[in-house]
């Protein structure tokens, strides 16, 4: 879902209110400065059909461990792929799990990025998942090789020429499926 | 002095953290002041978020702090520890911050990636833990954001720390008890060690 502005000023999920008004928590693993997250409710159904209703949500099955259809990659994958969050990757041969660790490995690294001082958002301009890397700033540049390289991650396959994209799917693949933690372990 | 690092706050009337002990650095971006009131500690300014960390010792990049809420009052405010404190650019790091409304987990106190509508109650002992990507916040023990919540933003270690934030000082949101330390590997961190038993209080 999109990420929103709390009545203090910080980022939250944009329904967040939503769920913690009927006295549910939220946990939310975000697509840092881009404004898209993932989020998690253990809510009950009438609150899950009040959020399901807003168009500008995504809600994932309840068993992850399904394979995803043919209809669902494809729905999934616009929903992504009009976030900036490449999705040319998703296939019926996944389940929803390996879905949500490699998006949530490709957040993880825009956090690190982030928390090293990366300029962002990243798609906030001219930039596009076809923008190739040298034509990103400098300082953009600059912290995404220090977030590769703080995570240990093999950037060689990578140069000047690699777009936005590919860089994004490298550095999710990177995270290698590892669980993650959002109020469950997925 | 090693870690763990405990405080008790006990200090005059009106005595700044940093005075109190230099080990305590203001990481607030405006300034803003924590001090002493009744052997606890409490906020010098209105609407501002103040965050302070403690410089004296660094803990692993496995870290937990705690804290007891002294006053919490049905009006005023929010108050929290915070772990990974980054000393490199003011307030960035992991804080909870917890009102008798409401309680959350922030990233630079900009980013909240758990909330829920609990209550913050005097005399709770509140718990911020990270281990390797997973932070986990305890009230009583009792982890509220269940399996925990996976965040990478920062590469490096950094600090413990202490938050505060409060609407009125009249009603004088208070702190005690605040404790600090590593975590060792392979563990899921501690359970709320009894402040007692650590010399604290």
């Amino acid at each position: 879902m999109p990420t929103g502005t709390n009545a203090r000023g910080a980022t939250v999920p944009k329904y967040a209110s939503t769920f913690t008004a009927a006295g549910f928590p939220v946990s939310m693993i975000d697509f840092r400065g881009e404004g898209h997250c993932l989020c998690y409710s253990p809510c009950d159904a009438a609150t899950d059909t009040t959020i399901v209703a807003n168009a500008d949500v995504a809600r994932l099955p309840d068993n992850l461990d399904a394979n995803l259809t043919s209809g669902q990659v494809t729905a999934i994958s616009n929903h992504l792929e009009a976030r900036n969050i490449p999705a040319d990757w998703v296939s019926i041969a996944l389940t929803w799990r390996q879905l949500i660790r490699d998006v949530v490995g490709l957040f993880q690294f825009i956090q690190r990025y982030k928390g090293l001082g990366g300029p962002g958002p990243i798609f906030g301009g001219s930039v596009t998942l076809t923008t190739t890397f040298s034509q990103l700033p400098l300082a953009a540049r600059n912290a995404l090789v220090a977030a590769a390289n703080s995570f240990g991650y093999d950037t060689s396959a990578l140069t000047g020429a690699s777009t936005v994209r590919q860089i994004l799917n490298a550095m999710r693949v990177a995270w290698a499926a590892q669980p993650i933690n959002i109020g469950i372990t997925i | 002095m090693a870690l763990p690092k405990s405080e008790s706050f006990t200090d005059a009337n009106s005595t700044t953290l940093e005075t109190h002990d230099a080990g305590w650095v203001n990481h607030t971006t405006g300034g803003q002041q924590l001090d002493i009131q009744s052997n606890a500690l409490h906020r010098v300014t209105n609407s501002i978020d103040t965050f302070y960390y403690w410089n004296t010792d660094t803990p692993t990049a496995d870290q937990y702090a705690q804290a007891k809420a002294t006053v919490v009052t049905t009006t005023d405010g929010y108050q929290g520890v915070g772990v990974r404190v980054q000393t490199g650019t003011k307030q960035h790091g992991y804080w909870i911050e917890l009102a008798n409304t409401d309680r959350g987990l922030y990233v630079d106190g900009a980013s909240l990636i758990f909330s829920d509508s609990g209550a913050l109650a005097n005399n709770d002992v509140h718990y911020l833990e990270v281990i390797g990507s997973t932070l986990k916040v305890k009230i009583n023990g009792s982890t509220i954001n269940g399996s925990g919540t996976t965040d990478s933003t920062y590469a490096t270690a950094g600090k413990l720390g202490v938050y505060m934030f409060g609407n009125s000082l009249a009603n004088a949101l208070r702190l005690d008890d605040w404790l600090g330390d590593s975590l060792g590997g392979g563990g899921g961190g501690p359970t709320v060690k009894p402040l007692a038993a650590l010399g604290v209080g």
